[in-house]
């Protein structure tokens, strides 16, 4: 082993380059693995958010502000009041709530919040029943949801997403909002809370920030054409399955389905979601994982590179050690071990890198979580020691190989 | 006749390293003047100043102070790339160890200094074929050094320093690396050159390398102490 | 020989020639380790290249998708063209501030168009679509005029479109699209049937052929009527498309003066002032990528540093290879100074070495994407490696040759001769 660094230290220009070409990969790849999970996780987060233990319930599948497939295109929306007839046939559902989309463009007009000079165009407006904000576990910073009686009286109040109430009320907006009015199509509705800001995101951005959520029968009233309905529904711990059995049961019958007829709604759970999603970036992440091995791949050549040289170099020194009695297989394990070196201070090198680099990042970006995933440093360790092997096992064959006469004739290159 | 001229001149040249806090001075105030066409061999035990004196010769080195005139241009002020020029115009340099490049013919090797010295390739094939035969080897101009012995190696070398018609040729130790019987090939033919007309400077602390010479300077701790012409 | 020299130039005499050839002959000296290292750098340039190919790929999928949306060089008037793409306020804008479209208008327009333009109109609307006892609700039933046929590419499978004559007779004949074929005449042939729409009969006289699908929404749920039949059965649009084209958009400039002619008219019409602003929307393929091509920025904007760091360990195995050699060279390049080789001319021999090993795997990374984008067309893509992704490629290649060459390069014009000519 002492062989070994003496002879990797008698060129240390030679070997700093090449485990710096290990660092660079093994950092490359790391980093990517990091800023991947990340993404992942902050979106996992979104999903999460809206309540591990609800079902929700839709007519369409996929994303409820996308337009139809073919398919789904005449499928009828959810009514409000489903959810009702759910809590109280399904015996593993504990509470519904309902949440009406409302489109961005209602009768040939732009959908914006005004609050005074300030205006947002990039609200979501959702009726909303009562209890929806304690289903989606929502936060409030200040205020409170509505009530019940706010929702039947169709009453003009509002709840905004974090986002929004910045946008209209600028950063300080606070507990001195609430009671302020933001007017929607012309209309006042009456601030009676602000939710807090949403953790999870997709890039930084939580649709869920910029909503405008008035009362659910508001809504019927002020938007009668909006009829897409998004049904939450809360199973009791633990029995999140059946209670999406019983969902299904339930809908099936107020569809009025026959037996053979397959769902005309979807339900899914944010795991669920999360599961699509995975599927869906597993792919795009494993070519962006590829392309940062290269790298690494670059730097396991360098270390061959590095080696190959070595040998020739060395032909009369390996000449000179058979000589005096070292086997062939000595002469292979010093050479294996010199590559196995390099790349392993190359491998905990650019791990140190990365850890300082992921630290930083975590400084400087909000949100950031300076995870650097188990399967990453494992990918590294075990790609660093297989780099080393397979780079140095040719050459260390060659050097085993010589004959020592040869070798000690050899001109000094 | 032969002209008389100053061609070659050094005046007071000194060459002082430091090593440490020490001063070495390997040339302490040395005075030569060289006509054309002399045959001048410079002796010295090692540590004399020889090597150092012939580095600066060949323009491989500048003296610390002193100057140096060669062939009408003063040299001890050129820069780098000038030096080099005059490398290649002006000096035929034969090494001890040969030094030609391993992985080219000898054509190409006797070439390089015509390639460096910007000249067209078929004028430079011509003059490197004619040095070659100058020296005796024109069947043997597309071996490669180790396909040659040592004797044809530097000869090869030889070649390579006429090719460019230098005004000095410089010879470090030329038979240092070779048996007795080529060495006295190699010395003949140094021999035959001077007798041409070219200035051979050869550097030895071989008694009988010397003898060939018509002059023997002989150097001792930096300085010039004897310079006896035949 | 008596010859007088001057002093000698000082500027430095460089045969790149030579350095080249010298280049070549180092690399071919110690082929094995030429090869590693350039095999880095082909790995390297494949990456960017490959990065290229994609994002050029997914540019192109768009521009077709585009033209098989509303035609290849056809633009569009509307008082809202794309209400999907603005922001909320300025949509609200729009639609108060432009005024309607209607016929008077674009009978105006092909009066002015001088045979530049060619202008065609169109009006939708969400129709439910009853063939006796089958119905297909949510078709797009879109009021056409007659040149639509000529002016975007209708791909009519089988019959025809409706003719001129046709569409003043307000004739109540329909092109129907794909999806609404295999609903309503799944086992029938839907010629010459006939369709109800709000209650009156369309007589089918042409398919459309399968579109697929554009960003999500199927092409193929159209129905195709006269546009004075949608009127009569719908009453007067409030707002109509107008869309447009060059009578002969391969000749150049053509589709840029048809533009230029149709929203002169427009504004005419309109009657706006010089310095107004448009009060309706012009829409060209080209605005419809610029979506795609945020995306493509996005991507790029992601690979681009991992590639980076790709060409960075190239660069360091390359430049490793070229220090060994140096290294192992110094005699040699003592004596090509003894000979009088000017330092530059020894820079220009290590860097030439540099440059030939990394042009030479740019040049495989390059043919090795070539082939993978060959291969990945065999299964239905439409990929494409330009030339200039290749000039790109190359010159990326040599550059990093270049600057995996300095440092070394520099190292060994510092050698000093006397030293070296003694190395081992």
């Amino acid at each position: 082993m002492r062989l070994a660094v003496e002879s990797l230290a008698a060129h240390p220009g030679r070997a700093a380059l090449a485990v710096i070409g290990i660092v660079i990969g093994i950092v490359t790849v790391s980093l990517v693995a990091t800023v991947l999970v990340n993404v992942r996780n902050q979106i996992a987060l979104l999903f999460r958010e809206l309540g591990t233990d609800n079902v929700f319930a839709f007519h369409l599948s996929g994303d409820p502000y996308s337009p139809p497939s073919d398919e789904e295109a005449r499928r009828l929306p959810l009514e409000r009041d489903f959810g009702d007839v759910i809590v109280r046939e399904a015996e593993a559902v504990e509470a519904a709530a309902a949440q009406i989309l409302i489109p961005a463009v209602v009768n040939g007009r732009a959908l914006s919040a005004r609050a005074g000079s300030a205006v947002s165009d990039t609200v979501l407006v959702e009726g909303t029943s009562a209890s929806y904000f304690d289903i989606v576990g929502a936060q409030f910073a200040h205020g409170r949801p509505f009530t019940q009686y706010e929702d039947r009286a169709a009453a003009r109040v509002a709840v905004l997403g974090a986002s929004l109430a910045r946008a209209l009320f600028g950063d300080d907006a606070g507990a001195g909002t609430l009671g302020r009015e933001v007017q929607l199509l012309g209309e006042p509705y009456a601030v009676v809370g602000i939710l807090q800001q949403r953790r999870g995101g997709f890039f930084g951005e939580n649709r869920q920030d910029s909503v405008m959520a008035i009362p659910a029968g508001t809504a019927a009233r002020r938007f009668p054409d909006a009829d897409a309905t998004v049904l939450y529904l809360r199973a009791l711990e633990g029995r999140l399955q059946s209670a999406r059995t019983d969902i299904e049961t339930v809908l099936r019958r107020l569809r009025r389905l026959a037996p053979d007829e397959p769902n005309d709604f979807n339900l899914s759970t944010s795991e669920q979601i999360i599961g699509t999603f995975d599927r869906v970036g597993a792919g795009i992440a494993l070519a962006t994982v590829g392309l940062a091995a290269v790298s690494l791949l670059i730097g396991g050549i360098g270390i061959a590179n590095v080696m190959v040289i070595a040998v020739t170099e060395r032909t009369r020194e390996i000449g000179v050690r058979m000589a005096v009695g070292a086997r062939r297989q000595d002469v292979m394990r010093q050479f294996l071990i010199e590559s196995l070196l390099l790349s392993l201070v190359g491998g905990a090198g650019g791990l140190l890198v990365a850890a300082l680099l992921t630290s930083v990042l975590a400084l400087v970006l909000p949100g950031f979580m300076p995870v650097l995933p188990l399967w990453a440093v494992a990918f590294g360790v075990v790609s660093s020691c297989l780099t080393g092997t397979l780079a140095g096992y040719l050459p260390a064959r060659q050097a085993a190989g010589m004959d020592p006469v040869e070798a000690l004739r050899h001109e000094a290159a | 006749m032969r002209e008389a001229r100053e061609f070659l001149s050094i005046r007071d040249i000194r060459k002082i390293y430091r090593v440490g806090n020490e001063e070495v001075r390997a040339l302490d105030g040395v005075d030569l003047v060289v006509s054309r066409g002399e045959y001048l061999a410079i002796m010295g035990a090692s540590g004399s100043g020889k090597s150092t004196l012939m580095n600066l010769l060949g323009c491989l080195d500048t003296p610390t102070s002193g100057s140096y005139r060669l062939n009408g241009v003063a040299v001890e002020g050129l820069n780098d790339e000038e030096l080099a020029a005059i490398r290649n115009e002006e000096i035929g340099f034969v090494f001890q160890t040969f030094n030609l490049l391993a992985r080219t013919t000898a054509l190409r090797n006797v070439e390089l200094p015509l390639i460096y010295g910007g000249v067209g390739r078929t004028e430079r094939r011509g003059k490197a074929e004619r040095a070659l035969e100058r020296v005796g080897l024109a069947d043997r101009m597309k071996h490669r050094p180790n396909e040659l012995s040592g004797g044809q190696r530097q000869r090869v070398a030889i070649a390579r320093a006429l090719v460019n018609e230098p005004s000095i040729l410089l010879a470090d130790e030329p038979t240092g690396n070779l048996d007795s019987t080529t060495s006295a090939e190699i010395m003949e033919l140094f021999d035959a050159l001077n007798d041409a007309g070219n200035t051979v400077i050869v550097v030895t602390h071989e008694d009988d390398i010397a003898a060939h010479a018509h002059r023997v300077v002989t150097l001792c701790d930096g300085k010039i102490v004897s310079d006896v012409g035949k | 020989m008596t010859r007088a020299r001057k002093a000698p130039s000082a500027a430095a005499r460089v045969s790149l020639v030579e350095a080249i050839r010298e280049g070549v002959g180092a690399v071919r000296t110690h082929r094995l380790r030429a090869l590693l290292a350039g095999l880095a750098i082909a790995a390297a340039v494949a990456t960017i290249a490959i990065v290229v190919v994609v994002l050029d790929g997914i540019e192109r999928f768009a521009r077709t998708s585009a033209a098989r949306t509303f035609g290849a060089d056809t633009f569009v008037i509307a008082k809202v063209a794309s209400p999907g793409r603005i922001s909320r306020q300025q949509l609200e804008r729009k639609l108060e501030r432009n005024p309607n479209i209607r016929r008077a208008d674009l009978r105006v327009l092909e009066r002015w168009a001088s045979g530049r333009v060619v202008y065609g109109a169109t009006v939708n609307r969400r129709v439910e679509v009853v063939a006796g006892s089958r119905s297909y609700e949510g078709a797009s039933l879109v009021g056409a005029t007659a040149d639509l046929a000529e002016i975007r590419d209708l791909a009519i499978a089988r019959g025809r479109f409706f003719t001129n004559t046709e569409e003043l007779q307000a004739r109540q004949v329909a092109v129907l699209g794909a999806v609404l074929v295999d609903e309503l005449f799944p086992a029938v042939d839907p010629l010459g049937k006939t369709v109800r729409i709000a209650g009156r009969g369309f007589e089918v006289i042409g398919l459309q052929e399968r579109q697929g699908n554009v960003g999500g929404a199927s092409l193929d749920r159209n129905v195709w009527i006269p546009l004075p039949a949608f009127e009569r059965a719908f009453g007067a649009p409030e707002t109509m498309q107008l869309l447009a084209r060059a009578p002969r958009p391969d000749e150049p400039a053509a589709t840029q003066e048809a533009e230029s002619r149709a929203r002169v008219s427009m504004r005419a019409r309109h009657q706006l002032d010089p310095g107004e602003e448009d009060d309706f929307d012009m829409l060209s393929p080209e605005a419809s990528r610029s979506f795609v091509q945020r995306l493509s920025e996005r991507i790029g904007m992601a690979a681009a540093p991992i590639s980076a760091m790709a060409l960075l360990a190239a660069i360091i195995v390359v430049a490793n290879t070229i220090l060994v050699s140096v290294t192992q060279r110094t005699r040699e390049i003592g004596v090509r100074r003894a000979v009088g080789a000017s330092r530059s001319q020894v820079l220009a021999e290590i860097l030439a070495e540099s440059v030939v090993i990394s042009f030479i795997g740019g040049l495989a990374g390059v043919l090795s994407v070539y082939g993978l984008v060959e291969l990945l067309n065999r299964t239905g893509l439409n990929l494409r490696l330009e030339i200039a992704t290749v000039a790109w490629s190359l010159l990326a290649a040599s550059a990093s040759g270049l600057l995996a060459g300095w440092f070394p390069a520099r190292y060994a014009t510092r050698i000093v001769v006397v030293d070296a000519l003694h190395a081992d």
